[in-house]
């Protein structure tokens, strides 16, 4: 298995010294380098990696700022010199981090949990997929930010979108941090067998319906798995009969 | 840090105001039974006497509170020891003085007109140093107390200027050890041990350096502007060595000011602001400009630095704070440090007036 990686870091020599390090790994294959945040999301977007190195602080935007802006996230090995606090306040899903000087054992160690995610995830490679027209699958990791708080979360295991002012509260486990994409334009991304718009604020999973109810003038009421309670709008109901007796 | 609410400030005021009161109450009381007691004892009982007494206790409160009206407005507990001692001395006397006339009017209100044949020197002598005794155990109370609070407050402000120097020092302590730059240097240097052996044990002397010099900077108060210099370039081109093409950096040092003393570590710290906020936070990097000069008798020290002051970052650090305590510190107020951001130029500026020493 071939992890196709990417290195993020705005200094040459530490991307000099993330490459030797690396080239004791042959399954690790490194597509290109990237030196600032604007040229790693050119990159991401373009080669779609199944692994980035990521260095947190650089110029312009940071790596936790550049993780914000990418619709699907590849897996992310932090790499960092003194922010390991930063990343150590990762709630869930948080993947790995180095510290610079890296010694090889941890890198090795962080290459052993990407292959074990990687395993999991069978990740098909999209090729050709433009941004515009990019679509999210049900493996695909989100990054959410929300304050200090970040998390990594995949497609499937978000049971709710509900638009709140211009952002997206997103809904998984325990957890409803606020994302800031609005919810018109993630719909588009959203892979449609999955996700399903109950009405003008509410994005539901449909793997998460637990119960289905009928109730005022021709609308629906369900209640999620966490016991969470959402309405069908009557606008929206004829469709979503239609896709459940699918 | 030690600056006390002013809600706080009243409270202690009132309480101790409380304490003023009760004092006076119970010791001019303690004077009125200890005075019958004796008359009685001694068998001089009279209820003249006794009447005399109860308002002689009154007239001590009043004449003692008016005193420490005086000794409030004109700060005499704040004066120097012997001054006050002397001061005090001549109270005692002053105050038996008025107290005795304030009571030779109460009984000749109270008896009728004293018998003046009784009423000599000697007897006027005696009876104002009858009434000192007591006045005296007063002022010596009172002093007493408002001697202590001075010393205590003393203490407590030096041990507060004492914290906060220790403050001080501990983030000298952390600014001297900026780990994010001794990592990516080290980081950098591993880098080079396989790509370029010879810079990369270079880099290792710089960074030795740079290390014995900010471990032992504390020593010295100030030290030679040269002395200085030479761990900035060693700064400057481990800095150079991170970030390559990104950084480029110029000294011009007039010879003339390389003698100058200056407070350890200045030069280094503003080098490392220059290079953290205006090349690290740059895409495309930029210059590090450093003078010094000499003028009017000042050295003038400027680092220069592409960038703009971010106004996010509305405080300037922990570094350029610790830079201006120390100026004061050292030249009472006569350096001048100043920070300037050239929008036109797109620069920051820092610059230093040091005063001779």
């Amino acid at each position: 298995m071939t992890i196709r990686t990417l290195l993020i870091d705005d200094e040459d020599l530490a991307r000099l010294e993330m490459r030797h390090l690396l080239s004791a790994f042959p399954e690790i294959h490194i597509l290109d380098e990237a030196s600032d945040a604007s040229d790693a999301l050119d990159k991401i977007r373009r080669y779609r990696p199944d692994l980035i190195f990521l260095d947190i602080n650089m110029p312009g935007k940071n790596g936790f700022e550049m993780l914000t802006e990418l619709e699907e996230s590849p897996h992310v090995v932090f790499v960092t010199a003194y922010d390991e606090f930063a990343v150590r306040a990762f709630e869930t899903n948080a993947l790995d981090y180095l510290l610079k000087p890296v010694r090889p054992e941890r890198l090795e160690k962080a290459i052993a949990t990407v292959r074990e995610a990687g395993r999991e995830l069978a990740t098909p490679v999209s090729t050709s997929a433009s941004a515009q027209n990019y679509m999210l699958r049900r493996d695909s990791l989100v990054f959410i930010k929300d304050g200090e708080k970040c998390f990594f979360v995949r497609l499937s295991d978000i049971f709710l979108f509900e638009s709140e002012d211009n952002y997206v509260r997103v809904y998984f486990g325990t957890e409803k941090p606020l994302h800031r994409k609005s919810l018109n334009m993630l719909i588009e991304k959203l892979p449609p067998e999955l996700f399903f718009r109950a009405n003008r604020q509410q994005i539901i999973n449909l793997e998460n319906i637990k119960n289905i109810e009928p109730f005022f003038n021709g609308t629906l009421r369900l209640t999620l798995h966490n016991g969470m309670r959402v309405e069908i709008s009557v606008r929206r109901a004829g469709e979503f009969k239609e896709r459940l007796s699918l | 840090m030690f600056q006390f609410s002013p809600k706080k400030e009243m409270q202690m005021f009132f309480s101790k105001r409380q304490a003023y009161w009760v004092s006076q109450v119970f010791g001019w009381s303690t004077f009125v039974v200890y005075e019958i007691v004796n008359l009685l004892g001694l068998g001089f009982f009279s209820w003249n006497n006794a009447v005399l007494m109860l308002l002689a206790a009154p007239l001590g409160v009043a004449i003692t509170h008016i005193y420490r009206a005086i000794l409030v407005r004109w700060r005499v507990l704040e004066m120097p020891f012997t001054q006050m001692a002397v001061l005090a001395l001549v109270a005692v006397f002053g105050l038996s003085t008025v107290l005795f006339a304030g009571l030779i009017l109460v009984s000749w209100a109270l008896e009728g007109a004293p018998n003046w044949a009784e009423v000599n020197a000697n007897y006027v002598f005696m009876s104002i140093l009858n009434w000192s005794r007591y006045i005296f155990v007063w002022v010596l109370i009172y002093h007493l107390f408002g001697l202590m609070e001075r010393i205590n407050r003393t203490q407590f402000e030096r041990l507060a200027s004492e914290n906060q120097l220790k403050n001080i020092e501990l983030q000298n302590l952390k600014a001297q050890l900026n780990p994010h730059f001794l990592f990516n240097a080290l980081n950098s240097v591993k880098a080079l041990t396989h790509s370029d052996p010879k810079r990369a044990g270079d880099a290792v002397m710089l960074l030795s350096d740079l290390l014995r010099y900010s471990l032992n900077y504390e020593k010295q108060t100030l030290v030679p502007l040269t002395d200085e210099l030479a761990v900035t370039r060693d700064y400057l081109a481990l800095e150079k060595i991170r970030f390559n093409s990104r950084l480029e950096y110029a000294l011009d040092i007039d010879p003339a000011a390389e003698k100058w003393p200056i407070p350890p570590i200045l030069l280094v710290t503003l080098a490392e602001n220059a290079i953290k906020h205006g090349i690290a936070q740059s895409v495309q990097g930029g210059f590090v400009r450093i003078s010094a000069r000499l003028e009017n008798d000042k050295l003038w020290l400027t680092v220069c630095n592409t960038g703009n002051l971010l106004p996010k970052s509305g405080h300037q650090g922990i570094g350029l704070d610790n830079i201006r305590r120390r100026l004061d510190m050292l030249f009472t107020g006569k350096a001048v440090f100043d920070l300037k951001n050239d929008l036109e130029q797109n620069t920051v500026t820092a610059a230093v007036q040091i005063p001779a020493f």
